[in-house]
This record gives structure tokens, sequence and C-alpha cells, in this order.
């Protein structure tokens, strides 16, 4: 187990005497502790993206923004062209970076496998997430026009089939991981164990709680704490103040700019839903975020 | 009156589970201390603290199983009675692996401390609830502290640390193994603890404690025997 997974079941112990305490937690409540932990620790966990391919010159930096505001405009554009593809290809994207930020360690040597193991194990976290609160999807969807018709295009089905097709691959690649590839039993058996709390929680805790749960605890904890040691690595008197002013900077213009597109979405001057704008928008940094530390893991893995 | 009951148990699990737990902590408790004689000096007081943990348990069990077969409830104040003792000496298997690698009396109390601190606060919780979610709540979370830090302890804290540093992968495995039950084995407890009237998963999934004393039961029995044959097995790999 490691110290994140503990870390994850004290808060879910928590969580559960709030809810037995309270008998619920209410919606306002969820949404309100969710984005204040997600710019507390999900968004500076992305803000040093820049910083994290090394031997940078003025030239490749100049190349790595091209490449990163290039990316987001590509998204931006696929979800102005469809909401349902820009959707689908948040899932797909999400998909693979949770699957490849867990089992990247692995340092799976054959490249077909660990890409397959990356999309469905992530997905396997993903649609969990849905599988068990389905009905609470469509009433949070039902709160905003634009939200509902996006989910209104989409037949709820999909996430159930996904659900089970996505874990029965991640089972078979296991298994592929112990009698192909070798890896101790042990070490896959608590993977196994990793996959089934993250799905206990899905199951026994609301949509927004899971996911803030996994994400804050499982994805980005963890994502931070490698990236802190990378810098330390390489300078021994870094230290936590210097990681929290090294974040500062982008993780405080992106909730500036969060805030404003939720004014803009609040005061009517973009035509979409407060939820709606912040999925977007999360899905068009997930894409060259997802890039920038696959190239991060591969570093850590040499 | 007992008999009769005896005799109609084939449709009632729990029951059945009650019966094969007693035999099986019994026999489990007779192995480890006829298996004393097969191990060195240094791994007999571990092989007897297992042998003490089933033995305790089987005779707890025999009185748990006529109480459920008598009244049809779950014997609450005789599972706690039960795990008050056998838990504990659960804690001291760790500081028995560990001791060869500097284990101190300090870790032991520790151990003993946080596990019988769990038990008090989850009985008081159970036992003497006045009906108020707060009351269960409260003295739920008070047991967990006591819970969270022997799995701190087992998975990071000191325990893992001296198993590390123990130079014997038998150790550290077993070690890790133990560490395995209380995070997996263990967790039963809370959640039959949030499963009685008024509890989350009650409320919230109808689950009762009813569904959950069989649950308890196997549990039990994969705990305190599974525990006892890891103990076996690093006692009988370091004695060759």
């Amino acid at each position: 187990m490691s110290i994140f997974l503990y870390i994850f079941i004290v808060f879910s112990f928590v969580i559960s005497n709030v809810f037995q305490l309270f008998n619920t937690i209410s919606i306002e409540s969820q949404i309100i502790t969710s984005t204040f932990f997600i710019m507390l620790v999900g968004i500076p966990h992305g803000s040093l993206d820049h910083l994290l391919i090394p031997n940078q010159n003025t030239n490749s930096k100049l190349k790595f923004y091209i490449f990163y505001v290039g990316l987001i405009l590509l998204n931006l554009l696929i979800w102005k062209l469809s909401l349902v593809l820009g959707l689908l290809l948040f899932f797909f994207i999400s998909s693979y970076h949770f699957g490849e930020s867990q089992l990247f360690k692995f340092e799976i040597k054959n490249k077909l496998i660990s890409h397959i193991s990356y999309l469905f194990w992530g997905a396997s976290v993903i649609f969990s997430f849905f599988f068990y609160n389905l009905e609470e999807l469509v009433i949070l969807s039902n709160s905003y026009e634009d939200t509902r018709n996006l989910l209104s295009n989409i037949n709820l089905n999909i996430f159930s089939y996904l659900y089970f097709f996505s874990n029965a691959i991640t089972i078979v690649l296991f298994l592929i991981f112990v009698t192909k590839l070798n890896f101790k039993i042990t070490r896959v058996i608590s993977e196994v164990f990793f996959l089934f709390v993250i799905h206990l929680s899905s199951f026994l805790f609301p949509l927004l709680i899971c996911f803030t749960l996994f994400f804050i605890i499982l994805h980005s904890l963890p994502s931070l704490v490698n990236q802190y040691n990378y810098f330390r690595a390489s300078n021994l008197k870094f230290g936590i103040k210097d990681f929290i002013v090294l974040m500062a900077p982008y993780s405080l213009l992106s909730i500036l700019f969060i805030l404003f597109i939720s004014f803009c979405s609040y005061s009517n001057v973009i035509n979409y839903s407060i939820p709606l704008i912040s999925i977007i928008l999360i899905s068009v940094i997930t894409l060259p975020h997802s890039f920038i530390i696959s190239k991060f893991n591969e570093t850590l893995t040499k | 009156m007992l008999l009769a009951k005896i005799v109609n148990i084939g449709n009632n699990p729990v029951a059945f589970t009650f019966f094969i737990g007693c035999m099986a902590m019994f026999a489990s408790s007779v192995f480890f201390f006829v298996e004393r004689g097969s191990v060195d000096k240094k791994w007999k007081l571990s092989l007897l603290v297992s042998a003490l943990i089933t033995g305790i348990a089987a005779v707890h069990y025999l009185y748990m199983r006529d109480y459920f077969m008598a009244t049809g409830d779950n014997p609450t104040a005789y599972r706690y009675i039960d795990w008050i003792l056998t838990v504990p000496l659960m804690c001291v298997e760790f500081y028995l692996l560990t001791r060869l690698a500097g284990a101190t009396k300090t870790l032991l109390w520790k151990l003993i401390l946080a596990s019988s601190w769990m038990l008090i606060a989850g009985y008081i919780g159970e036992a003497f609830s006045d009906g108020s979610t707060s009351h269960s709540v409260t003295w739920g979370m008070l047991s967990t502290v006591g819970y969270l830090y022997v799995l701190y302890t087992a998975w990071f804290g000191e325990v893992a640390q001296l198993a590390a540093n123990s130079k014997s992968e038998v150790i550290e495995k077993g070690v890790r193994a133990l560490a395995w039950f209380v995070l997996v084995g263990w967790a039963i407890y809370p959640i039959g603890y949030m499963c009685m009237d008024g509890g989350w998963l009650n409320t919230a999934f109808g689950w009762t404690s009813q569904n959950v004393d069989l649950f308890y039961n196997i549990a039990d029995a994969i705990n305190k025997i599974g525990f006892g044959l890891v103990v076996y097995n690093i006692a009988i790999t370091e004695s060759k």
C-alpha cells in the first residue's frame, strides 16, 4: 500500500463519518469543497509543466509554448465543432493520463501493452465514477440546459458497457503482467487492491466526492511529490517553500482565469454554463499536460 | 431446545459458520501448539501466541454459537470480549517478529494500547448507544484512530522499518503479509460497526448487522488462522 492510498483511506473514513452524522452532504457543499481542493492541489500539479522537460534553451522553450498552446487551441476547436466529440476525447485523454500516472512505474517494455494498460486502467477508474452514480450524473447535468443537451446526445448505457469492458480488459492485462511480463504477483495484487478501493469509494460516495478524492489524493498528490523530488534531486537546498513559489505564478494565473471565465458565464457574456465551461477548460489543458507528464515520467524511469 | 435448533442449522449460514469457526480455531490452536516443537527456540513464543489467539477464539466461538442459537441475536459482547484479548495478541506478534531487528518494549506497548483503544471505543459506541447518531459517530471515529495508528505502524512506521532492516527477506515478506491482514482483514470490523442500526451503511444501503455476522465469522477465521499461518511460515523457514 502506498502512503497516498493510506491517506485516501483516512479521508474516506472521515467522509463516511460526516455522512453518518449529517445523513447527507448537500450538493452545494460538495461543489464548494471539491472546487477548493481542485484549486489547491489539482491545478498546481499541472502548473510546472514548463519546467519538467530537462535541458531547455530559449528555442526549445518557444517550441514548448507553441506546442502547449497549439494543443489547447486544437482541443478548443474540437469542442467548438462538436461537444460530444470534445467530451469523448476528454474521456480518452484523461483515461490514458490517469492510467499512465499510475502504471508508468511498472516500466513495461512492450509499448503496445503499456499504452493499452494505461488507457483501460484509467477508463476503469473514470467509468466507475459514472457507473455507480449514473442517476446523480443525470441530475447534475439537468441543472443546466447545455449540459442536459450534451448528455441527452449520449446513450447512458454506454457508461455501463465501457465500465464492464474496461474492467475486463484491465484484469486480462494484469494477468499478462504476471504470466508474460513476469511481474511479481504480489505487486499486481497490490494494484488490483488499489483499483478495488477506488471502485469501492465510487460505489459508496457521490460522484463529485469520489472523483475529487481520487483526483486529489491518488493522482495530483503523487504527481506533486514526483515533481518535488525531481527538483530536489538537482538541488538539495530546494525545499517546500521553493516548490510553492515555483508553482504559484501559473496556479494563480489559472485560478484567476477560471474565475474570470466563470464570471463571463454567469453574466451571459459567453453562452456556456459554468459546469460546461469548467469541463471544457479542464479538458483543453489535460491534452498538453498529459503529453508533458508522459515525457516527464520517462525521465523518472531512466 | 438448543439441540433441536442445532439439528436445523442446515439452512442458517451464520450458525453454520459459528460451528466451522469454532472447530477451525480449535484445530489451528492445536496445530500451532504442537508445531512449537518444530521451530527454533527464538520462534517458539511466536507460535505460542498464535496458538493462544486461536485457542481463545475457539472458546469464545463456542459461547457465541450457543448465544446465537438460543437467541438469534448477534453476540456483540462476546465478540468484543474475544477481540479485546486476541487483537492485542496479534499486535504482540508484530513485536515478536521484529524483536530481533531491534523492536523495543515501547513499540509493543504502543501497539497494545492502540489496539485496545480501538476495541474499547468501538464497544462503547456499539453497546452503550443512547440511540443518537453523534454517539456512534464519535466513538466510531475515536476507535478508527486506533486502527489507523496500527495500520500506519505496520505499513510505514516502526514495524515496517524494522522488518526492512531485519536483513531477512522472510521476515520482511511476513510482516508485509500481516500488514495486509490489518488493512483488508481488520477493515471488516469498522464496516460491521457502520452496519449497526443508525450506522451509515445501514441508513444509506440498508446493510444490517445481521448481514455482517456471517462476514465477521469468516473474516475472524481468516484473520486469526491466516495470521497464525504467516507467523508459522516465518518461524519454520527461519528455523531451517
